[in-house]
């Protein structure tokens, strides 16, 4: 993979060094299983697990000879052993190193994927929470429907991304197995016994197999990151609908000194998801290749090899970025709900019009006729920009079955929102948001505090023949677990009282807007649903169970960051003589 | 007596042991009212106690930092509010610990240079401010030098330097380990403190933080009662106030 998408703590797992690391791995289980049925003797084992190493130059200049690299390898590998040597790779195949160890590099990738995800699952459920109460329009074929939250929208997301995280973890489950079988996966060189020992030993299953470890399972896998990337990329899809000019309902962060475009300075552009749209194609083409290693000639051939060495390392190394660029997209976007709610008068009511039919029908209007009514209404509301209240109002049919008071009580925008709580309360019970947060601070003597303990150390490597340490500084490393509801309910608790106040002026300008609406329309309604935002914060009361979610999504990191800030000033470390310093998990 | 009517208050906090010696000096020695002040509890009425002692010990056993965790304890925002007011506190050992810990006195302590406990008699001269008004040296002469015993891990006085200088200026460092004859050098240093720092004043001098015990030499038969003179210093302050 390039440079520019590459994120070291991924692409290390892929450096030629981790992969002689595992491939010795493997074949030092098999010396140990070996020793363990009574094939290697116990001091020729211990000779091998402590001299054992390799290096890396070495080993490509061997290669350029053999032309083999687990043959390069292991002449390398010999080199440091010495004679007992003879007992590594006994009875083995290449294919039983190299795709045992595959197995265990693209697990451990995957692992790391995996904590990733459920970082992106966490920041758009935080998201969620906090838009959980935002009205915007609902768009099917990208015209206005009927009215949704934002929150609602992100809450899908959550769902689909907690359904990416458990086909990774299928994926974790898959990949957990490895072969040491020999030539053709018959154990005639190599005893079971062995296998199922070594497997053991590195945490994998044993499967059947012939040469190889059979390629549906890594499939899987592709699989697995494809279709994350392609969640990845609908949220990041989303983000440039909305980032359209015409729409402006939310947008990237846009940083100081960013520039949009060279031609045009007053471009903001969604760079991220278009970056992530591009992206998730790659994870989606590799998988088409991985598919196609499934099939090969008899008990194997090497036709599949080339191209995982190139998808494999892509493939995790993309869904990897993705992950990370959406985590900063979700974290970061900006939310115009102004704009959310303006859009949502640009169709001047005629998103309540199903409203209108259902009470039509209800009164007693034939179906046929109701429809027929409501649609040319909608329609000429659009067409003339025209209230759709107003013209139901003026419409001499619709009168018969409806007051004027019931037409007005029909444009409710809060009937839409009615089972929010509850759509909330089940995907959250579903896919329940990790309720703590683990934090490490470490505390340090500062530089010129002198350090006892460090002298101490010191003098004992160097006497233990440590010669070439200079300085030792001993410090504390202190693990906390911060409950985030118990933590959430504490800032609200300091929060409600400057709250309080503002809640109370609201209602306040609630209730005169009310007042002073005598025709209302659809508009009104809408705007006043600002009210429905800012009562269902204050009003806590009717939320019972819910507001423990409220409160989770209340937390963002930042305010946490503080907090430990403050912890680790005040107390856990002495400011006089300590540094600390503070990583959240 | 007249002694019956002064009332000292001596906290106990977990892992507090030096609380009984206090009490049983301040009691049978010096024949005064004495109060335990509970971590645990708070307390408003300031006119209770004419001074107050934060004994020598472990609190907490010395988790996090030497007298951290006892600083941050509820008696101790009591006793914040009690210093505010200008009542007399003395911290020993420990005692010393928990009033830097909390903020009444300035500077940290760090392990002893030697990295080991050290539990000896010690030497301290009486280097700082001495006149009348000083509770805690208003009987001792300019320069004494008293005998006393040690018993910690963690008393390796530190501040930065401009900090130190300012104390030296304010003649707020009361007492310095030195030597029989009273010579300050690192030789008579049992910790490693910066400028053989043994004992220090708060800025308005109601508040000692002492690393020596003087409860464990108010008595001949302890082989010192050099100890003495600090707590009668203190008495003889308050009944002359």
């Amino acid at each position: 993979m390039i440079e520019r998408y590459s994120l070291p703590e991924i692409s290390d797992i892929w450096s030629l060094k981790n992969k002689y690391n595992t491939w010795l791995k493997v074949e030092l289980a098999v010396c140990s299983a070996y020793n363990k049925i009574g094939k290697i003797p116990d001091k020729s084992t211990e000779n091998i697990l402590k001299n054992a190493r390799f290096d890396v130059a070495e080993i490509e200049e061997t290669e350029k000879i053999t032309k083999h690299d687990v043959i390069a390898f292991l002449t390398n590998v010999a080199k440091y052993v010495g004679e007992d040597s003879r007992y590594i790779h006994l009875g083995l195949t290449s294919s039983d190193v190299g795709d045992t160890s595959f197995s265990l590099l693209f697990r451990q990738a995957l692992n790391l994927i995996l904590s990733k995800a459920e970082s992106l699952a966490e920041s758009l459920a935080q998201k969620a929470l906090k838009y959980k109460h935002t009205p915007m329009m609902g768009r099917t074929h990208g015209i206005h429907a009927e009215p949704i939250t934002f929150g609602f929208k992100l809450l899908i997301f959550y769902e689909e991304i907690n359904r990416g995280i458990y086909r990774l973890k299928q994926a974790v489950e898959t990949v957990s197995c490895g072969k040491l079988s020999g030539a053709v996966g018959t154990f005639a060189n190599v005893p079971p016994e062995v296998e199922k020992i070594a497997l053991e030993i590195l945490d994998l299953k044993p499967l059947l197999s012939n040469q190889i470890i059979q390629r549906d399972i890594y499939a899987e896998c592709f699989y697995a990151l494809a279709s994350l990337g392609a969640s990845c990329e609908k949220i990041a899809l989303e983000m440039r609908h909305l980032m359209r000019t015409e729409v402006s309902e939310a947008e990237e962060s846009f940083s100081a000194g960013q520039k949009g475009s060279s031609a045009m300075p007053h471009k903001k552009n969604p760079i991220v998801s278009e970056n992530i749209c591009g992206l998730s194609r790659v994870l989606r083409s590799n998988l088409m290749s991985a598919l196609e290693d499934i099939a090969l000639w008899h008990e194997r051939d090497i036709s599949h090899s080339s191209v995982e060495r190139i998808i494999t390392p892509d493939s995790t190394i993309l869904a990897y970025y993705i992950l990370h660029q959406l985590i900063n997209l979700v974290d970061n976007m900006v939310v115009h709900e102004d704009k959310m709610l303006k859009n949502m008068q640009l169709t001047k009511g005629v998103i309540f019009s199903q409203k209108v039919l259902l009470a039509l029908i209800d009164k007693g209007m034939l179906r046929e006729d109701a429809y027929a009514i409501v649609q040319k209404l909608a329609h000429q509301a659009i067409q003339t920009e025209t209230e759709f209240v107003i013209l139901l109002k003026n419409n001499a049919d619709v009168l018969k079955y409806l007051k004027e008071d019931e037409i007005k009580n029909l444009f409710d925008i809060n009937y839409y929102y009615k089972n929010i709580d509850c759509i909330f309360e089940r995907s959250l019970s579903l896919f329940p948001i990790p309720d703590s947060y683990k934090a490490v601070v470490k505390v340090t003597l500062k530089d010129e505090v002198l350090d006892p303990q460090g002298k101490a150390v010191l003098s004992v490597l160097k006497s233990s023949g440590f010669n070439n340490i200079e300085d030792v500084r001993v410090g504390k490393h202190i693990e906390l677990t911060i409950h985030k509801e118990k933590q959430c309910k504490r800032k609200e608790e300091e929060n409600n009282a400057a709250d309080n106040n503002a809640a109370d002026n609201n209602a306040a300008d609630n209730n005169a807007a009310g007042n002073n609406a005598a025709g209302n329309n659809a508009v009104d309604k809408i705007e006043k649903n600002n009210k429905y935002n800012s009562d269902n914060r204050g009003n806590k009361k009717h939320h019972g169970k819910n507001s423990n979610n409220q409160n989770i999504g209340k937390l963002d990191k930042e305010l946490l960051g503080k907090e430990l800030k403050d912890i680790s000033e005040k107390i856990l470390s002495n400011p006089l003589i300590e540094n600390f310093e503070i990583e959240i998990k | 007596m007249e002694n019956k009517k002064i009332n000292a208050g001596v906290t106990v906090f977990p892992g507090s042991n030096c609380d009984i010696d206090v009490y049983y000096a301040l009691k049978d020695v010096f024949n005064l009212n004495v109060t335990f002040l509970w971590h645990k509890d708070e307390f408003h009425n300031f006119k209770k106690y004419d001074f107050i002692v934060i004994p020598g010990g472990f609190s907490y056993g010395d988790y996090l930092r030497a007298g951290a965790l006892a600083a941050r304890s509820r008696v101790m925002e009591s006793i914040k509010d009690y210093a505010a007011d200008g009542g007399i506190i003395i911290g020993i050992c420990n005692g010393f610990q928990i009033l830097l810990e909390s903020g009444l006195l300035k500077g940290a302590m760090l392990t002893n240079k030697s990295l080991k406990f050290e539990c000896k008699d010690v030497y301290i001269k009486n280097t700082g401010n001495n006149n009348q008004n000083n509770p805690f040296t208003c009987l001792i002469n300019k320069d004494a030098i008293l005998k006393l015993p040690i018993a910690h891990h963690d008393g390796n006085y530190f501040a930065e330097k401009k900090e130190v200088d300012y104390l030296f200026s304010a003649n707020q460092i009361a007492f310095q380990y030195c030597d029989a004859a009273g010579i300050i050098s690192d030789e008579s240093n049992p910790n490693g403190s910066i400028k053989n720092i043994g004992g220090l004043f708060g800025e308005k001098f109601n508040i000692l933080g002492l690393m020596p015990h003087p409860e464990r030499a108010s008595e001949k038969i302890l082989g010192s009662d050099d100890g003495a003179k600090i707590f009668n210093s203190i008495i003889y302050y308050v009944k002359n106030k």
